[in-house]
């Protein structure tokens, strides 16, 4: 039997205990979309929507599909995406990601003030006005459109789920109404209930 | 009390070991002679989760952009999961925003699993590579 001093044992137990806080804590700010983010099964989680968008981006980078457009940058309009999950969520979150990328690094306009699918009305009524004041028609025709969908399917065996959400995005040319870019990625996400961490 | 003090340091290092600490590896293109100084270093990152790095490939792509792939393989008896993310810096060292997120990764016992990143512009010339055990 060792002796140990009193002061020596309180402080390793005072060195467990703030250990153990140190993984377990009240609320507190994480990284978006990093490790410490909570994980649900049938939910599309703000990290799949991150690696989905990621994916997507850089398959329509390594490509070079955008180098490829007549126009430089590249002018896309962009359809609403279709959320076909059982999951609530704004699909934007998705296409915004990319749009920031490629907008600011200069490689693709986008076009927020067309027909139906605009996003900022003030824009296309100026556009009108002036277009109507000029006498001429707006010179702003989309390279690309971009169209997409987002689909999920579950199973499960006993008590552990299984879903995979699939992102997919596809590139037209309207010029031709051909398909020039399109890519699928999927998140699949299995377990019994919400967790945190990844 | 000798067996309740070790018991006491091993508990809080295994629930920390299971937080997760992260890795992290740097190249840069034509800084370095060849293939091999990648492997050798990338591998650095990732013995510490007991996987290895069986090739390392850094070229531009068609669309101009860098693009790394690394061959990460699993010699171990069972699954193995991890985290990774890829990040690019200019020529200054400044990081460059490129939409990249933390990913996951599962490879079976003697398998491999290519992980790739694509710059976000032709610019970026250095990637970062985090990786963190998963289980």
């Amino acid at each position: 039997m060792i002796n140990l001093p009193n002061g020596l044992v309180l402080g390793t137990l005072l060195l467990v205990a703030t250990g153990l806080a140190a993984c377990k804590s009240g609320a507190k700010y994480v990284e978006t979309g990093g490790t410490q983010s909570v994980v649900t099964v049938s939910q599309v989680d703000i990290q799949d929507i991150q690696m989905a968008s990621s994916e997507l981006l850089q398959s329509m980078l390594q490509t070079g599909v955008l180098r490829r457009s007549p126009t430089q940058p590249a002018r896309l309009l962009i359809n609403p995406i279709v959320n076909d999950t059982g999951s609530q969520f704004d699909v934007g979150e998705l296409t915004y990601r990319m749009r920031e990328q490629l907008v600011n690094s200069g490689q693709a306009q986008v076009i927020t003030a067309y027909g139906k699918y605009t996003e900022d009305p003030a824009a296309l009524e100026e556009l009108r006005r002036r277009s109507f004041e000029s006498g001429t028609q707006p010179d702003v025709e989309p390279d690309y459109t971009l169209s997409g969908k987002i689909t999920e399917l579950r199973r499960s065996a006993g008590s552990t789920r299984q879903a995979t959400f699939t992102f997919r995005l596809t590139l037209t040319d309207p010029n031709t109404g051909l398909e020039v870019w399109t890519k699928v990625a999927d998140v699949t996400k299995q377990g019994q209930k919400a967790t945190v961490g990844f | 009390m000798t067996r309740i003090l070790l018991s006491a340091l091993l508990v809080p290092a295994m629930l920390l070991s299971a937080c997760g600490s992260v890795n992290t590896y740097r190249a840069t293109a034509g800084d370095e002679p060849g293939k091999t100084r990648y492997q050798e270093q990338i591998n650095d990152a990732l013995t510490s989760i007991f996987l290895k790095a069986e090739a390392v490939r850094f070229a531009r792509t068609p669309g101009g952009p860098y693009q790394v792939q690394v061959t990460v393989a699993n010699d171990d008896f069972r699954y193995r999961r991890f985290a990774y993310q890829f990040e690019w810096l200019d020529a200054n060292g400044m990081q460059v925003p490129s939409g990249s997120t933390w990913q996951t990764a599962t490879i079976a016992s003697g398998g491999t699993v290519v992980i790739s990143s694509v710059a976000p512009n032709d610019t970026c010339e250095t990637f970062q590579l985090q990786t963190r055990r998963s289980n």
